[in-house]
């Protein structure tokens, strides 16, 4: 499945607009995502490896604050997008 | 007797393509017309978004914002000219507005939008549009549009990327149910730092605008719990649900927060000649120690791309790199350490502060205050 990577955050990803995981949960999508590409991680993360409150994770057009948090499953059309938040004006 | 017509005759000339439309009409119009709305910031945003709602024939508009239009501004804030350079935003848009139609109001506010204003400011219109720059106004125009029930007609950009939604509709969310907290100072670059496709602006701005439209009107579905993502790279456009958080510390069930609250302190755009770090140096000490040659290491924690618009020749390690870049720093040098306007910097003070580096300190203002006060041939951005 494909985790869509934000623009601010692409830096950390080479430029990819996009990674493709195999992950059962959004928690193991997120740790895979992590792993591959750790400067994701401060963004993602705060010290006590909590979901950063400023980048909201969407499984297709849901917020997993409205499905099960990080432990909401996966199947492989799912669709993950991180979306931080952006002030620009 | 014919009823006296409810637009006078130059309204119907202007606005006869709304009167044909069915779902505006002469009711519709003259809707818009009773009609105000509050655009926070004459940016890029607020240019189009100005623009449109006065061509459209709303009443009264109210434009708040505090700046002065700048060179760098002309790439996609079409409302002010070449000529307006110098001048303030408020008074080069109404200028514009005016132009575009003379028969609506406009008030000019120059002023910045904080919490000693904004309720005040905010509770004079129908409809607020937040056209704003950075976290802390965006923070505080939700605030003040949930405190007052008002709509926020909500529009943001970076770079490529651009979001709109409308919050602080009755049952429905706001920017804190979104994101209930703003990002630390730096976590997140702004425009001046991160850059921005100059059109994007007018594609976010115009779905705002529409949204204040129909809002007005009554009309269509509102995107009100629905949060509106653009890509202009891919033009791809997405569409994500977002709901009421009843626990929400501004519209939640038991808020917490009711009052409006400046962010100044924690985030946005830094004011000059204020403390940005404990360890912070003015540029004339800087500049002193170097035309005195004393040993330094003069640190700059910028993008490459920034770096290469302008620098102080110092070492360039960005921010997000520096954690794992440290033993490249001399410790037994002192290190002044500089971004674009402070912030960033700021944070890497402490950074190499809490990686025991001692003698640290943090250029006041960045690399623009240094242009602005010792050195103006060093271009600002
Ligand atoms: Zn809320």
């Amino acid at each position: 499945m494909k985790v869509i990577i934000p623009t601010a955050l692409r830096k950390h990803t080479d430029g990819q607009n996009h990674l493709c995981v195999t992950a059962t949960t959004v928690e193991d999508a997120l740790k895979q995502v992590v792993t591959t590409h750790p400067e994701l991680r401060s963004s993602l993360f705060d010290d006590r490896e909590q979901l950063v409150s400023f980048v909201n994770v969407f499984v297709n057009d849901r917020n997993i604050r409205d499905l099960e948090n990080e432990a909401t499953p996966l199947t492989e059309s799912d669709e993950i997008l991180l979306v931080p938040a952006i002030a620009g004006g | 007797m014919a009823e006296k017509s409810l637009l006078a005759r130059e309204e119907t000339a202007r606005y006869a393509r709304h009167l044909t439309l069915p779902e505006v009409g002469t009711d519709g119009q003259v809707k818009l017309k009773s009609a105000s709305v509050l655009i926070v910031g004459t940016g890029g945003l607020g240019s189009p978004v100005s623009l449109y709602l006065a061509a459209a024939g709303v009443g009264r508009l109210g434009i708040v914002d505090f700046d002065r239009v700048e060179y760098s501004n002309l790439q996609r804030q079409i409302i002010h000219g070449s000529d307006d350079v110098g001048r303030p935003k408020v008074q080069s848009a109404a200028e514009s507005i005016r132009r575009v139609n003379p028969l609506i109001q406009v008030d000019q506010h120059d002023e910045a939008f904080t919490s000693s204003n904004a309720m005040r400011i905010g509770a004079e219109y129908d409809i607020i549009i937040d056209g704003t720059d950075n976290f802390a106004t965006r923070y505080l125009v939700n605030d003040v549009c949930v405190l007052l029930g008002k709509p926020n007609c909500y529009g943001s950009i970076f770079r490529f990327e651009g979001q709109a939604s409308v919050f602080g509709l009755p049952g429905g969310p706001c920017y804190r149910c979104l994101y209930p907290k703003p990002p630390d100072p730096g976590m997140i670059p702004n425009c001046a730092e991160g850059g921005v496709l100059g059109i994007l602006p007018g594609i976010v701005g115009t779905i705002q605008a529409t949204e204040a439209i129909k809002l007005i009107l009554g009309i269509g579905e509102s995107l009100s719990g629905r949060l509106l993502l653009l890509d202009a790279l891919e033009m791809k456009f997405r569409e994500l649900k977002v709901s009421r958080d009843p626990k929400c510390p501004v519209c939640g069930d038991q808020p917490t927060i009711t009052a409006p609250i400046d962010y100044d302190q924690f985030c946005g755009t830094p004011k000059q000649d204020t403390s940005q770090s404990p360890w912070d140096i003015e540029p004339t000490e800087l500049k002193r120690r170097m035309d005195a040659d004393e040993p330094m290491t003069i640190l700059d924690v910028r993008q490459q791309h920034e770096y290469q618009i302008c620098n102080l020749g110092g070492t360039l390690i960005p921010l997000d790199e520096l954690p794992t870049r440290t033993d490249e720093l001399d410790r037994s040098l002192p290190i002044v350490v500089h971004c674009k306007m402070g912030l960033r910097s700021a944070k890497a003070v402490q950074l190499l502060r809490d990686a025991g580096f001692t003698d640290v300190s943090n250029l006041n203002g960045g690399i623009n205050r240094w242009s602005k006060q010792i050195d103006a041939t060093v271009p600002t951005y």
